[in-house]
């Protein structure tokens, strides 16, 4: 009698458990702290992308900390630093139950128009006509991405351009230069391969699938030009088109190489930007956002020996077309009880005092207009800013245009990647583009 | 004390603050969700009605296939490692091997370890450059057996299953020793007696007298590898490109990932009513005779 008790126990103990763990799927964040200070809108909240591998995470926080130390508006601006694999699924899941924070961080293109769409977003127009000499301040073309139906509902406060970042004193070692067309480029890593060196780190996990899929869409911009992005941006373009199959089995014929480190599909984006940082590869692709974490001494071992180049077209009359775009942008939500000032903070952040000081300290490219002090430049960031100046145009990610369709993108890279044929990925790819217009 | 069990408006009394908690929090919730999935909505602009479009779109999704595939490749790993391999571990414990105490507390540790501890773990074990699976193969000469587990689109749902194997094995075997610890010790005295085999003790005592316990056991099997998240999401993620998806992490995808919530609840759906069956179907498959216990 006393064993059927327990066992009874037990059953209703392990039933009452799988209750628990079967009803995980509909979670809702509320966020009750500070709600009173943030209903009389004396607090904005904040969500930004940061992790403490990212150099720059100290420089966003000290301009927060003193707007917060002197504002007009009486506010405190309180931020969250998420990681970048991590933001997107905590936005949409805030901005679903409808607690998203006041300002947040959020890409361009596609990625903001779905809250836009949604009434999520305010309108920022009318705080840059009130202010022409802020609106003036951002360089040509850089609302633009931010810009629905003529409205403006985003701010960046960067520029970025993918680059293929090298390391020196590796290219000295081994007699080779930088490349200006992609045979040199594959000379340059045939070289470096027979010399025992890994040319390039890159990294091929799910969660960091982009990093895969941009270098493939760089390799594309060589083959079909910005024509080609055209296309595909506007619904035109096939995704299984020759140009892009050929992107993926030249990235294919380097990896068959040895090009990449070795079992790059499982090597997360950090352990690869480690690997470039240690000196461990000659190279490493990535948008110019990195020249933070790879120009400063305590994050990277190389510090001193990186420079870039931008990637050579596959085609020469191609060239300089790149990956690029707006960056850290900000938009403010229609959440914030106090727009004034969550603009104020947007306007703080990119006056040329905290522009320039994200540049010389953080390598962080501004958006705006910034009177450049060569002296106080590092030899990276000179050479950052040379690579925007040459390029003819510039293609946003994917992912940026359309999350959907983009996401899908991404996810094909990992198959290309692992070898699987480039035809059958992108004709699936193309199959689906088509199942979701 | 009758007389209070005995009226039925104690007994609501009773009954009520766990009944509120649940609707709140399972019934609510399932028939939003089944609202939901006749809708096509971000939950951010208005929603449209959609009626069964949602559903129809799902026979045709290859990556809903595909999830559905290997949920139920999911199914069987774990039929196989929780029924006939834990009810074995249960049998050699229960007829008290030398060290029983202490192998039952090691088999029952990982599934009391955390499933995203256990994930990360595995990841590791599992890590192409320096996880310990390559380092053994190298160790005893399998070097062209070495690969990036996770990575490959044939074998990375395997490996997955193989994890979700070693961490639940012991928690049925601990459900089902229970049970034989339940049996009364003279039905295997009389059988002794009578010359039988510790094999037809086991197929003819055994076995019967915990059949309504392996019900249980088989509703929790099928329907905790049907609605398999956490594993999944530390380990691939349901990568590389999809080939790990079951239908809860796909279910995360469109909703969390490309926001269409209505599409995502109709997956949630079909979820419930494959446990659903899945309830029915062991039901059946275990069909007793109550008069037995």
């Amino acid at each position: 009698m006393k064993k059927k008790r327990a066992l009874a126990l037990l059953l209703t103990t392990v039933m009452g458990l799988g209750l628990l763990t079967g009803c995980g799927g509909s979670g809702s964040s509320s966020e009750s702290a500070d709600s009173k200070d943030a209903e009389e809108g004396k607090t904005l909240s904040m969500m930004c992308i940061g992790t403490t591998a990212d150099a720059y995470m100290e420089g966003y926080q000290s301009i927060i900390d003193s707007f917060n130390e002197n504002n007009e508006f009486g506010v405190t601006v309180d931020a969250e630093f998420v990681s970048n694999s991590d933001y997107k699924t905590k936005l949409t899941t805030l901005m679903a139950s409808d607690s998203e924070p006041d300002i947040i961080f959020t890409w361009e293109l596609g990625y903001l128009q779905t809250f836009v769409d949604g009434g999520k977003i305010v309108d920022l127009t009318p705080y840059l006509e009130e202010d022409t000499a802020w609106k003036d301040s951002f360089n040509d073309g850089m609302l633009d991405q931010l810009t629905y139906d003529g409205k403006v509902y985003g701010i960046p406060t960067q520029e970025c351009v993918g680059t293929m970042y090298y390391n020196k004193a590796i290219f000295e070692e081994n007699g080779v230069a930088v490349p200006t067309t992609y045979e040199e480029y594959r000379q340059v890593c045939d070289t470096l391969v027979a010399n025992g060196v890994t040319p390039v780190a890159l990294a091929s996990t799910p969660d960091d699938a982009w990093l895969v899929s941009q270098y493939i869409q760089q390799l594309a911009n060589g083959i079909g030009g910005y024509e080609y992005f055209e296309s595909l941006k506007d619904g035109t373009g096939k995704w299984n088109d020759d140009t892009m199959v050929q992107a993926a089995k030249l990235f294919q014929e380097e990896v068959e190489a040895g090009y990449y480190e070795d079992g790059f599909t499982g090597v997360s984006g950090t352990e690869a930007e480690a690997l470039f940082q240690s000196g461990q590869t000659a190279m490493y692709y990535n948008g110019s956002w990195e020249t933070s974490n790879l120009d400063n001494s305590e994050y990277c071992e190389v510090s001193e020996d990186v420079s870039c180049f931008t990637m050579p077209a596959v085609d020469a009359e191609n060239a300089y077309i790149s990956m690029g775009s707006v960056d850290s942008s900000y938009a403010v939500s229609t959440n914030c009880k106090n727009v004034d000032a969550a603009v104020g903070l947007l306007k703080y952040w990119t006056n040329a005092e905290n522009a320039s000081m994200l540049l010389y300290d953080y390598g962080r490219m501004p958006s705006t207009k910034v009177e450049l002090d060569q002296s106080k430049l590092s030899s990276l960031c000179i050479d950052v800013i040379a690579r925007f100046e040459e390029q003819k145009s510039l293609t946003p990610w994917f992912d940026r245009v359309d999350t959907n369709i983009g996401n899908e993108f991404n996810n094909c890279g990992v198959s290309i990647s692992n070898g699987e044929d480039p035809q059958g990925i992108y004709d699936g790819l193309q199959e689906y583009a088509q199942s979701q217009s | 004390m009758k007389s209070v069990f005995g009226n039925k408006k104690s007994i609501a009394v009773f009954v009520l603050p766990a009944f509120i908690v649940y609707a709140i929090f399972c019934l609510f919730p399932i028939g939003y969700n089944i609202y939901m999935s006749f809708f096509d909505t971000n939950l951010m602009e208005k929603s449209t009605f959609v009626g069964l479009n949602n559903y129809i779109q799902l026979a045709k999704d290859a990556t809903f296939i595909k999830s559905l595939k290997n949920n139920i490749l999911m199914v069987i790993g774990s039929l196989i490692a929780h029924m006939p391999l834990a009810m074995f571990f249960a049998n050699a414990i229960f007829k008290k091997i030398k060290g029983a105490a202490f192998f039952q507390t090691v088999f029952f540790l990982p599934s009391v370890i955390c499933g995203v501890a256990v994930g990360l773990t595995w990841t590791f074990i599992y890590n192409g450059n320096y996880g310990l699976l390559n380092a053994f193969l190298g160790a005893i000469g399998l070097e062209n057996l070495q690969q990036v587990w996770l990575s490959n689109k044939n074998l990375a749902l395997f490996c997955i299953i193989i994890v979700v194997m070693w961490q639940f094995v012991g928690y049925h075997m601990i459900i089902q020793l229970a049970a034989m610890r339940n049996i009364d010790s003279s039905y295997y005295e009389a059988a002794s007696i009578d010359g039988a085999t510790g094999w037809q003790q086991f197929v003819n005592i055994t076995l019967p007298m915990i059949k309504p316990i392996l019900k249980i056991d088989a509703v929790l099997i099928i329907t905790g590898s049907l609605k398999y998240f956490d594993l999944i999401a530390v380990m691939t993620g349901g990568g590389p490109n999809h080939a790990t998806e079951v239908m809860s992490t796909y279910m995360y995808y469109q909703g969390f990932n490309i926001l269409k919530y209505g599409y995502s609840s109709a997956i949630g759906v079909v979820l419930l009513l494959l446990c659903a069956g899945s309830v029915v179907l062991s039901n059946k498959v275990f069909k007793t005779d109550d008069t037995q216990m």
